[in-house]
C-alpha cells in the first residue's frame, strides 16, 4: 500500500465517520439510526449478513435489526453466555442461535461503561476483518452508541408520554363526568351520558348494569340469566376482573357459560360505601384487544362515579315522592279534621265525649253527633277502607250524606240502605265503610241503631255487665242493598254507658306487631264501671297507649262514649 | 352553554357531510345524536364527519360515534372522519379510534374511499 493511498483511505474513512456521526446524531428515530449503522458497517466490512442486538434483560439480548438474515430471526431473544466489552468471536459454545445464522463476530455497543447491545456480522472466511477495519468499526459503533441510547430513551419517553396522555384523557373524562353527573338529577339523562362515555372511552356498545336491588339496565345484552342468578355474580365480583379469570369452580360454571354466550368479557363491581351494590358487565371492545388492568381500574372509577350519582338521583326522586306524599297526607288530615265535630252538642241528662287520633298515614275514621229538629240526636261512627286522601274524600261523602238525610227522619234501616246504595254506585268495589249509627232520644232514653259491619259497640250497664250492639247488616259500599238492614234498640238506665270505637282501638299494635284485641278491650271496659264518659274515654286511650308504647300508631283511633246520668 | 353546531350538506354519490363546529361535550352531544339519527331515518348511510372546526370532543362525544357505527355499517354504509386538528386527532388516537374508523386528512380522500368501495 502506498503512502498516498493510505492517506486518501484515512481521509475517506474520516469523511465516512463524519457523515455517519451527522446522520445518527441529528436523528432521534432509533430505527433510522440502527439502519444507518447496519448498512454503513455492512458496506465497510463487505458483510452479507449483519444484525444489531439490544439488551433486553440481564444476559438476554434482542435482535432488533438485521439484514441478510431470515425475517423470523428478528425480534428473537438471545441468551449470551458472557457479556464482553471486547469484540468477540462467536462460536457455537458462545451462542448456538447466532452461529446457526452465520453471525461469527460480535462488536459490543458500549455506552457509559455499559454494554447496551452488540453489532454482529458474518465474517467471510475468505475475507477476514483486518485490524484497521476492526478499529474503524469500533469507532463507528462508539459514535452510534450515544445516539442509540438517546434514540432508545426517546422511544421510551414517547411511550411514556402516550400512556401519560391516556391517563390525562381518562382524568379529563372523570373530571368532566364528575361535574356533569353532579348537576344531573334525571336518571335517564345520567344513564345516557354514562353509556355514551363508556362507549367512547372503552369502545364497547354491549354492557349491562346489574343491580342487587332495583331495575337492572341492559344494552345489547340479554339479562335473563343475570336476573335469575344474582347470587353467584355478587358472590364473585369484589374487584374488577376478566371473565377469563373467573375461578374454575363448579358454582361459577353456569355463570361462566352465560357470560360466554352473551360475550361479556369483563366484570366491574359498583360500590357504595365499600359495599357491592351492582356489577357492570362489559362486552368485547369493538376495536379489539382485551381490557388491561389500567382500563379496568379506570372503568371502575368511572362506573362508581356514575353509580353514586345514580344513587343520588334515586334518593332525590324518593325524597320528592316522600314530600309529595307528605303534602298529600297533610291535605287528607285537613279534610278529616274538618269533618269531625269541633264541639259536641249538650244532651239533656247524658254525658257524651268523642276522640279521634289520626295516624301518620291518616286512616278514614269518622264520628259525628248531630242534633235533629225533633230533639233526638244522631250519633255515628265509621271507618273507611284505605288511607290518605282517597279515604278522607270518601269519608267526606259519607258525612255529607248522613247530614243530608237527617232532616228527612227516615227509619234508620231505610236511610242506611240509601247510604249503602249511594256509596256502592259511586265508588269501586275495593272501597267500603264499616258504619254504626243510632238515634238517641233523651226523652224516652231509647237508643235505636243500625250496625253496618262495624265493630260492635259495648253497652256497659250500671251493674258492670256488657252487651254488644250487633244488629244491622252488611258493610257499606260492597253491594247493592238486597237484604234490608235490621234495626236494634236498647233502653238506657241511669249509669249505663255506650262505648263506640273503631278497629284502630282493638287492633292497636305493640312493638312486636301484636294486636290489642277486642277480648282485652271488653275486659278493660268492664272495669271502667261507674266512671264518667270522659273518664272512660281517657282510660281506654291511656290503656291503648300503654299497649302500643314504642310502636308507631298503625291506624286512626276513634271513640265515642255516651252515658245516661 | 358551550357552542356547538352541526351543518349537513350533500356530496355526489349519495354522500352526506356532517360539519362539526365548536365544542362537543355532555351539553352539546344531543345535537350530534340528533343529526346521526336524522341520517338513519332518511336512510343515508354514507357519512363523512368533517371536523375542521371541531375544537374539542369529550369521551361521551366519541361514544356517539360508537353508538351509531354498527347501524350504519349494517346498512353497507360507513362513518368516515376528516380534517381533524392535531389536538382533536390526539383524542381519537388515544382511545384507539383509528383502528375502527377511517380517519383521513381531507374530506376529498374520505369521499374517494366511498367511491372505491362501490
Amino acid at each position: 500500500m502506498t503512502h498516498q493511498s493510505h492517506t486518501s483511505r484515512s481521509e475517506s474513512e474520516l469523511l465516512a465517520l463524519f457523515e455517519f456521526s451527522q446522520v445518527v446524531n441529528s436523528s432521534l428515530d432509533l430505527s433510522l439510526i440502527l439502519d444507518t449503522l447496519l448498512l454503513t458497517l455492512m458496506g465497510k466490512l463487505l458483510a452479507t449478513k449483519a444484525i444489531i442486538l439490544l439488551r433486553h434483560e440481564r444476559k438476554t439480548f434482542c435482535v432488533v435489526n438485521g439484514k441478510g438474515v431470515p425475517k423470523n430471526f428478528l425480534k428473537q431473544k438471545i441468551d449470551l453466555s458472557k457479556i464482553s466489552k471486547q469484540t468477540v468471536r462467536v462460536d457455537r459454545e458462545f451462542s448456538e442461535a447466532l452461529s446457526a445464522h452465520g453471525i461469527n463476530r460480535l462488536f459490543p455497543i458500549v455506552s457509559q461503561e455499559k454494554v447496551i447491545g452488540y453489532f454482529g456480522a458474518a465474517e467471510h472466511s475468505r475475507r477476514p476483518i483486518g485490524t484497521a477495519e476492526r478499529k474503524f468499526t469500533e469507532t463507528l459503533i462508539s459514535i452510534a452508541a450515544t445516539a442509540i441510547e438517546k434514540g432508545f430513551s426517546f422511544g421510551e419517553i414517547k411511550t411514556i408520554n402516550r400512556s401519560l396522555d391516556e391517563k390525562i384523557q381518562q382524568l379529563k373524562t372523570l373530571f368532566e363526568l364528575a361535574k356533569e353527573f353532579g348537576g344531573i338529577l334525571e336518571q335517564d339523562k345520567l344513564l345516557k351520558l354514562f353509556s355514551l362515555t363508556l362507549m367512547g372511552q372503552v369502545g364497547t356498545s354491549r354492557y349491562a348494569i346489574c343491580l342487587k336491588e332495583g331495575k337492572s339496565i341492559y344494552s345489547k345484552i340479554s339479562g335473563a340469566y343475570l336476573e335469575t342468578d344474582k347470587v353467584s355474580i355478587f358472590d364473585l365480583v369484589n374487584s374488577p376482573l376478566l371473565s377469563s379469570a373467573i375461578p374454575r369452580k363448579k358454582k361459577y360454571d353456569l355463570l361462566r357459560e352465560h357470560l360466554a354466550k352473551e360475550k361479556i368479557v369483563a366484570l366491574v363491581p359498583l360500590q357504595m360505601q365499600n359495599e357491592v351494590k351492582g356489577v357492570l358487565c362489559l362486552g368485547e371492545r369493538l376495536r379489539g384487544g382485551i381490557y388491561s388492568e389500567s382500563d379496568l381500574e379506570f372503568i371502575f372509577s368511572l362506573s362508581n362515579l356514575a353509580f353514586v350519582s345514580l344513587e343520588n338521583s334515586r334518593l332525590f326522586s324518593e325524597e320528592i315522592e316522600k314530600k309529595k306524599l307528605e303534602s298529600e297526607l297533610l291535605i287528607a288530615r285537613e279534610i278529616q279534621q274538618g269533618l269531625l265535630p269541633r264541639t259536641l252538642p249538650e244532651i239533656n241528662r247524658f254525658e257524651i265525649s268523642g276522640v279521634n287520633i289520626s295516624s301518620k298515614q291518616v286512616g278514614g275514621d269518622y264520628y259525628d253527633v248531630i242534633p235533629a229538629d225533633d230533639g233526638t240526636f244522631i250519633i255515628a261512627i265509621g271507618d273507611v277502607s284505605g288511607k290518605g286522601t282517597p279515604a278522607s274524600l270518601l269519608m267526606a261523602n259519607v258525612q255529607a250524606t248522613v247530614h243530608a238525610l237527617v232532616p228527612f227522619h227516615l227509619p234508620l234501616p231505610v236511610a242506611t240502605a240509601r247510604i249503602n246504595d249511594l256509596i256502592y254506585r259511586n265508588t269501586g268495589s275495593d272501597k267500603f265503610i264499616t258504619f254504626f249509627w243510632g238515634v238517641l232520644d233523651p226523652g224516652t232514653r231509647r237508643f235505636q241503631y243500625v250496625n253496618a259491619g262495624h265493630n260492635h259497640p259495648f253497652v256497659l250497664r250500671k251493674d258492670g255487665t256488657i252487651e254488644r250492639l250487633a244488629e244491622g247488616g252488611l258493610i257499606l259500599g260492597i253491594m247493592k242493598t238486597i237484604m234490608p238492614y235490621q234495626e236494634g234498640s236498647i233502653a238506657l238506665q241511669s249509669g249505663d254507658s255506650v262505648i263506640m270505637f273503631t278497629d284502630g282501638v282493638s287492633e292497636a299494635m305493640d312493638v312486636n306487631g301484636v294486636d290489642y284485641t277486642e277480648e282485652r278491650l271488653e275486659e278493660f271496659v268492664k272495669r271502667q264501671n261507674g266512671k264518667s264518659a270522659e273518664a272512660v274515654l281517657t282510660e281506654i286511650k291511656d290503656e291503648i297507649q300503654r299497649h302500643t308504647f314504642g310502636a308507631p300508631q298503625s291506624d286512626d283511633i276513634t271513640m265515642v262514649v255516651f252515658k245516661a246520668l | 352553554m358551550s357552542d356547538f353546531k352541526v351543518t349537513i350538506r350533500s356530496r355526489d354519490n349519495n354522500i352526506q357531510v356532517l360539519e362539526l363546529k365548536g365544542y362537543l361535550d355532555a351539553h352539546t352531544i344531543p345535537a350530534l345524536e340528533d343529526s346521526f339519527q336524522k341520517m338513519l331515518n332518511e336512510k343515508k348511510y354514507r357519512l363523512i364527519v368533517n371536523c375542521k372546526e371541531l375544537s374539542y370532543i369529550s369521551s361521551a362525544g366519541l361514544g356517539v360515534f360508537m353508538a351509531f357505527i354498527e347501524d350504519v355499517r349494517a346498512n353497507d354504509g360507513d362513518i368516515k372522519m376528516s380534517d381533524m386538528s392535531p389536538k382533536v386527532f390526539n383524542i381519537f388516537d388515544l382511545l384507539g379510534f383509528p383502528m375502527l374508523y377511517d380517519i383521513v386528512k381531507l374530506e376529498e380522500e374520505a369521499a374517494n374511499k366511498f367511491e372505491l368501495k362501490k
